[in-house]
């Protein structure tokens, strides 16, 4: 480990991975730390991406693709379930494989990569340089960066330090629990979503097969200061009907802000990236590639900042526009799509997905979907439309 | 609630005060608690979760955050 940097990204997740292979691909010196003893593990994840997304920062690899998945299915308590096909073709990833390859092809491309170094603090002095303290095994060390990526997940300290304090209001984070479990008798090709507050309140369930008979079978649900049960117990009542002759083989839990991103992702040189910068979907609170394209345009500004001498947070705020143009528009309609879904009793959602239940998929289009709602609950309509014209 | 002046007198008059409490059983050391602390007050280092209790509000944000109910807000003997 040297002295000084040019660009050192804090946490070894798919976003600190990406930006420091950028970063180092552009020839700027690069260190890259995770504080795990283990790039990967533990999984905090379902592992679903889309496929032509995530072979855009990586060439597809079996190593990693545990399923390839055709047709979503979204049900409701009762059993009724309408089966589409996906926005674009799925797969499950194996993420403690994807992840480490991931930070191998930010070594190969010559960043330093360094595990068990944690961050502990970080300040930018005078002369323009950040000082970030951190522990490397054990051992108090100090690094210099001309630019710092915090990369650092949900739990991020980096982005307090920088003073972007991004504290989620209780209803706008998901509290997730997960078992990856064996022997289940599902179609390997289709993920499952189930909704209804019984289930999952202001969140979701899944299943998300990932072959061998193996799935991920979890839920997320809003953090309700008057819950009566927790996450996992949400999730032992969700298996129970539904997988009584399956076996638990992990259990995976975690936190997902869905607030949109933060207001700033960027300070005095200083980028914030991935769930350390809120950058998971606020409707389905998927992240993985969302946080792998904001660590690449990160890196791609702190490269042009560092050629021009200016780190400073009104350079960097280049990344911020590029951000906004590529998913600003998409993340403000999910939001709000989410805002008003959660206002919907269960019997409504329910009664909506099982009238299109009786519907010929094949034949379904937009205005068949917009009927039902209408019919139901044309409140909902009435709200997320003006999200989807002009705008 | 008790204040923070009760931490730091003698042993036997120290009075029982209200801390947030991590049933280490419980805790997966997953992080979501972390995210949503005001005051910055809870750590992880890996397979450690520390609790500042000086700086720690007494909030109970992190309570619902918690996805296995590992933390929950007791009356223990200030150290
Ligand atoms: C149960 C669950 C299911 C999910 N399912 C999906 C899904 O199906 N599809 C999807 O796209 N997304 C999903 N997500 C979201 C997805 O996992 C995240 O969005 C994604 O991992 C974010 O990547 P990241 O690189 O920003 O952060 P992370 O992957 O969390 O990586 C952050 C890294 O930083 C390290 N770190 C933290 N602090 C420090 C420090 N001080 N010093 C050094 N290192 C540090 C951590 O150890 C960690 O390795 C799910 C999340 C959960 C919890
Ligand atoms: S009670 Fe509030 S201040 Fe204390 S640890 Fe929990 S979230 Fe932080
Ligand atoms: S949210 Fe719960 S399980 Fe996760 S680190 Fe905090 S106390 Fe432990």
């Amino acid at each position: 480990m040297r002295r000084e940097y040019d660009v050192l990204v804090i946490g070894a997740g798919p976003a600190g991975s990406i930006a420091a292979r950028t970063a180092a691909q552009a020839g700027m010196s690069t260190l890259l730390i995770e504080k795990r003893q283990e790039i990967g593990s533990p999984v905090r994840c379902a592992e679903a991406v889309g496929r032509e997304t995530v072979e855009t920062f990586i060439p597809l690899n079996p190593k990693w693709i545990a399923a390839e998945i055709d047709m979503f299915s979204v049900s409701n308590p009762q059993g009724d379930c309408v089966v589409l096909p996906p926005i674009e073709k799925t797969l499950v990833l194996e993420r403690k494989i994807f992840d480490r390859e991931l930070a191998h092809s930010a070594a190969d491309a010559g960043a330093e990569v360094v595990v068990k170094a944690r961050a502990a603090g970080l300040c930018r002095e005078p002369n323009g340089l950040v000082n970030v303290k951190l522990v490397v095994q054990g051992e108090p060390r100090e690094v210099w960066a001309r630019v710092v990526i915090g990369a650092d997940g949900t739990e991020s300290q980096s982005t307090r330090w920088a003073g972007l304090k991004p504290i989620p209001q209780m209803k706008n984070y998901y509290v997730a629990a997960q078992y990856l479990m064996t022997n289940v008798d599902v179609d390997p090709r289709i993920c499952q979503y189930h909704v209804g507050w019984s289930l999952a309140p202001g969140g979701y369930g899944w299943v998300f097969p990932k072959g061998d008979r193996q799935a991920n079978v979890g839920l997320v649900i809003w953090a309700d200061p008057g819950a009566t049960k927790t996450a996992l117990q949400y999730l032992d009542d969700f298996i129970a009907p539904r997988f009584p002759n399956s076996s638990i083989l992990a259990q995976v839990v975690g936190g997902i802000p869905v607030t949109n991103v933060l207001p700033q992702m960027v300070a005095d040189g200083y980028m914030a990236v991935g769930d350390a910068a809120h950058q998971s979907d606020p409707l389905t609170a998927g992240g993985i590639t969302n946080g792998m394209q904001g660590g690449t345009f990160a890196a791609q500004v702190a490269v042009d900042a560092i050629r021009h001498g200016d780190t400073s947070a009104s350079y960097l705020r280049k990344y911020e526009h590029m951000w906004d143009a590529a998913f600003g528009r998409s993340y403000r309609r999910l939001f709000r799509i989410r805002q008003a879904v959660i206002k919907v009793p269960e019997e409504k959602i329910s009664q909506m997905i099982g009238q299109a239940a009786r519907l010929d998929t094949r034949k379904m289009s937009l205005k068949d979907i917009l009927a039902i709602v209408v019919r139901v609950q044309p409140q909902l309509l009435l709200e997320i439309a003006p999200y989807f014209v002009g705008q | 609630m008790l204040e923070r002046s009760a931490v730091g007198s003698t042993r036997q008059d120290v009075p029982l005060q209200r801390i947030i409490a991590v049933d280490y059983d419980h805790c997966s050391y997953c992080g979501a608690c972390v995210a949503v602390c005001p005051p910055d007050s809870i750590t992880l280092h890996d397979a450690t979760l520390i609790i500042d209790h000086d700086t720690c509000t007494r909030c109970k944000r992190c309570i619902p955050a918690c996805p296995t109910g590992a933390l929950s807000l007791t009356m223990e003997q200030a150290a």
